[in-house]
């Protein structure tokens, strides 16, 4: 290292940039704190895990409801007309963290949508599902917040959850022409998808012209209809996200297990080293102390 | 031809929420106790302040 500062011409300083090889003290200490935090990620695993295989048992039915409440405003392609300006986006996902990526792809969704909807003129307002999604817009946005919900994530979701989001929403005073719900899609175990479902107001719905080929369709069941299939969206991007946030969570801390046992060998090595160094100084110094006898 | 409860002021997810708890309300014990355990709603409310 010396002859490379002379060959740059650099004047290293001899005081600095030095550091003090570690007490084994501090390296056992270390060493303790990491295996605790392994045993803790192994478990928060496991726990992760079981929620895992439940929450993926539940989705099966509930994916019915969701792809049923959906598949009218497929089949009928019902779409919002341009000029409305009322929007409203609903964020879906929980209170617990050391899920991954969970939380910022919904938050860096909706920050998008935002921005789009805004420029084009249009009036947003974001609702909240789960403690995370305030926390993360709440610097920037806190002014688009119609309102939040909390307790998610703690048990899984039931259609009752979903009712009373529903019916807040529907009480909430704000008259939006249309809206949507963004949510984490499960894929797989190792993989999920941000997702957007749209939900209509009824008097977009209503006024679709593609509705007329529907027999028996009156305004007061076409209002039951739309109060029902809020709800349903609801508990299906619900269940979606829940069983979206367990795997991402299992697999979070299977990787945090992994790179605790590599910090584990690293630091064992450097311990082992440590520890030799240690007996060979004082072994010199007793020959050498012996020697001057 | 407006329903009885909609003229009473209950949207549909109110009707259904009191039609399903009469019917959680008649099941055998054994099956009552699983259904209100699965139809637990834990979900909270915030309602941000105004300034």
């Amino acid at each position: 290292m010396l002859c490379r500062g002379a060959a740059v011409g650099l004047y290293q300083p001899a005081w600095g940039q030095v550091r003090n090889m570690a007490t084994l003290k501090d390296i056992t200490r270390r060493l303790k704190s990491i295996k605790n935090i392994q045993k803790i990620t192994k478990s928060m695993k496991m726990v992760s895990a079981a929620k895992y295989a439940r929450a993926e048992r539940e989705l099966k039915p509930a994916r019915i409801y969701g792809t049923g409440a959906l598949a009218l405003y497929e089949k009928a392609e019902i779409k919002a007309p341009e000029d409305k300006k009322k929007h409203l986006l609903i964020g879906v996902s929980s209170d617990r963290g050391l899920c991954g990526a969970i939380h910022t792809s919904i938050a860096k969704t909706l920050k998008n949508q935002i921005t789009n909807l805004s420029n084009a003129g249009k009036e947003v307002m974001v609702v909240g599902v789960g403690d995370k999604i305030r926390g993360l817009l709440q610097r920037t946005h806190s002014n688009y917040f119609l309102m939040t919900f909390k307790e998610v994530g703690r048990r899984p979701p039931s259609f009752g959850d979903a009712s009373i989001i529903a019916s807040e929403l529907l009480n909430s005073g704000y008259e939006f022409d249309e809206g949507s719900v963004i949510f984490n899609r499960f894929r797989s175990v190792i993989s999920y998808k941000t997702d957007e479902k749209p939900i209509f107001s009824f008097e977009t719905v209503a006024g679709a012209e593609s509705l007329s080929i529907y027999d028996d369709i009156d305004a007061d069941v076409l209002r039951n209809y739309q109060e029902f299939t809020l709800a349903n969206i609801l508990y299906y991007s619900l269940k979606e996200s829940t069983t979206s946030e367990q795997s991402a969570r299992m697999t979070a801390m299977d990787n945090a297990s992994k790179n605790a046992s590599e910090m584990i060998d690293k630091l064992t090595l450097t311990f082992n080293r440590t520890r030799q160094a240690v007996i060979t100084k004082e072994l010199i110094e007793i020959i050498s102390g012996a020697a001057a006898l | 031809m407006v329903a009885y409860w909609r003229q009473a002021g209950l949207s549909y997810i109110r009707y259904s929420q009191i039609c399903a708890q009469v019917v959680r309300a008649a099941m055998k014990p054994q099956y009552k106790a699983e259904a209100e355990r699965a139809a637990m709603a834990t979900v909270k409310t915030v309602k941000p302040k105004k300034e």
